[in-house]
């Protein structure tokens, strides 16, 4: 039987990916239903939810902690975590 | 080199020519012996492999897609229960495209528990994405090892190949084989030296990653690699038959170009129905037999082409749906379109099916009925 509207693509046809870090282009944080938001005035930069956010969408330098909200797919362990991380409804 | 060696034998030494590296094992009867000849060659220095006892089949499976992954050639065996138990990761290593080559040596399903030989193992993988190929003997046991390295790792294929052998009739059958010289196959098959997956800290890839959307794309992409098989393993065996005078292809016609009756078949039955067939011929009965040697990809023209003066068309199917029926009649029936076949379900469990139980079906050919032999 004849196959139709298909090709084959040979080894360009295998899944896999070549590119390093190419899940950054993948926008996970669209998934999300609770914004957690970090109270900034009461934070010390512990960095205790950096340690457990299972996504790596936590980041922390000398000054600041934030949350990469394109990549953060609201799972609210930094909420259990930390009692200055709140959630909130996305609006 | 011609000895007498057991079907088990010559699956490991098709291992043992094709130069597997890694061999990922977990025992089950009557595999058991492949995986342990081959351990004694490791162990004596003979085969220069990695010989990995697992914990189950499930990792067996995991392990050769793992050393697969990274660019080896890999091989392991298995039988019944212990494929079942690999079946998760068989869709992925079909999905991941690597060429493992696993022998399957047939046996019944539990439950009730059997050893004996019965196709309902394998055909329970038939739409795993695996390329399957069923043995008569065990000469043809040990070719098809070589020859399957060569069509699974063609970049036109890239698809793990089942090499289907029959528990006890030829795993643990001797029979003359003759063994190549390792040269010469040397020759044959080259290293294994991938494109598509391998491990190299210079070009970092990622392995069995989400896709969503292009789900689609990829199984298309198995589709056409199955496709492209077809083909393959024509050519193959035709260069093959070249080399050692032993040919094969995807079918295996006996006097169907005369015959009025002809049964379908597959593996190591087909020996005694030839037999019979020679037997039946001497009393002017023109009567033929088509072994289906691939199952994956299933060799549809080849059928419609073997059969199509065929007037009365019966099945044996050493295997069952429940529910719905001998699971090679049912594919045989899809490609003939409509044509009269008879579906004879026999030998299940290694039951002896035998030259009175052939003369028996080849009489009741041409009712289109599921008939059970016992």
């Amino acid at each position: 039987m004849k196959i139709i509207n298909i090709s084959y693509d040979g080894t360009a046809g295998v899944p896999v990916v070549r590119e390093p870090a190419s899940a950054l282009r993948n926008n996970t944080g669209t998934w999300r239903v609770f914004r957690q938001v970090i109270d900034k005035d009461k934070c010390v930069r512990c960095g205790r939810c950096w340690v457990f956010c299972p996504e790596g969408a936590i980041h922390v330098d000398d000054d600041d902690i934030w949350i990469d909200y394109d990549h953060c797919k609201g799972c609210g362990i930094c909420v259990t975590e930390c009692r200055f991380i709140t959630a909130r409804r996305e609006e | 080199m011609r000895q007498m060696i057991t079907g088990n034998g010559a699956a490991a030494w098709g291992a043992r020519l094709s130069r597997a590296e890694i061999i990922p094992n977990f025992p089950i009867t009557p595999q058991t012996a492949i995986i342990e000849e081959i351990a004694s060659w490791i162990a004596e220095g003979e085969m220069n492999a990695d010989f990995l006892p697992m914990e189950s089949e499930h990792s067996v499976m995991s392990a050769l897609a793992a050393a697969s992954s990274a660019g080896t050639r890999v091989f392991s065996a298995t039988s019944s229960q212990g494929l079942m138990l690999m079946t998760e990761m068989m869709f992925i290593t079909s999905g991941l495209r690597l060429p493992v080559m696993l022998v399957n040596v047939s046996r019944g399903l539990s439950a009730p528990i059997t050893l004996w030989s019965d196709h309902n193992d394998a055909l329970v993988q038939r739409d795993s994405g695996w390329l399957q190929i069923f043995c008569s003997n065990n000469q043809e046991a040990l070719d098809s090892v070589v020859m399957g390295y060569r069509i699974a790792e063609d970049n036109d294929v890239l698809l793990p190949m089942m090499i289907n052998l029959d528990g006890f009739t030829l795993s643990t059958t001797r029979e003359p084989v003759e063994i190549p010289d390792q040269s010469e196959i040397d020759d044959f098959l080259p290293a294994y030296d991938p494109e598509h997956t391998i491990l190299d800290p210079k070009e970092p890839m990622s392995v069995g990653c989400v896709v969503f959307d292009e789900y689609m794309y990829f199984r298309s992409q198995q589709r056409m690699a199955m496709q492209n098989s077809k083909g393959l393993i024509k050519d193959v065996c035709s260069e093959w038959e070249k080399m050692t005078g032993r040919g094969y292809g995807l079918v295996e016609p006996y006097f169907t170009e005369d015959a009025e009756r002809v049964l379908v078949i597959c593996g190591s039955e087909s020996a005694i129905l030839k037999y019979t067939i020679d037997k039946l011929r001497k009393d002017g009965e023109r009567v033929g037999m088509l072994r289906l040697r691939a199952i994956r990809p299933f060799p549809c023209e080849e059928i419609i082409d073997a059969l199509s003066d065929v007037e009365e068309i019966g099945v044996i199917d050493q295997d069952v749906s429940p529910g719905s029926g001998g699971i090679i009649a049912t594919e045989v029936k899809a490609c003939l379109g409509g044509r009269n076949v008879t579906s004879f379900i026999a030998g299940l469990g290694g039951r002896r099916i035998g030259v009175e139980k052939y003369e028996k079906i080849f009489r009741r050919l041409g009712r289109d009925v599921e008939e059970w032999i016992f």
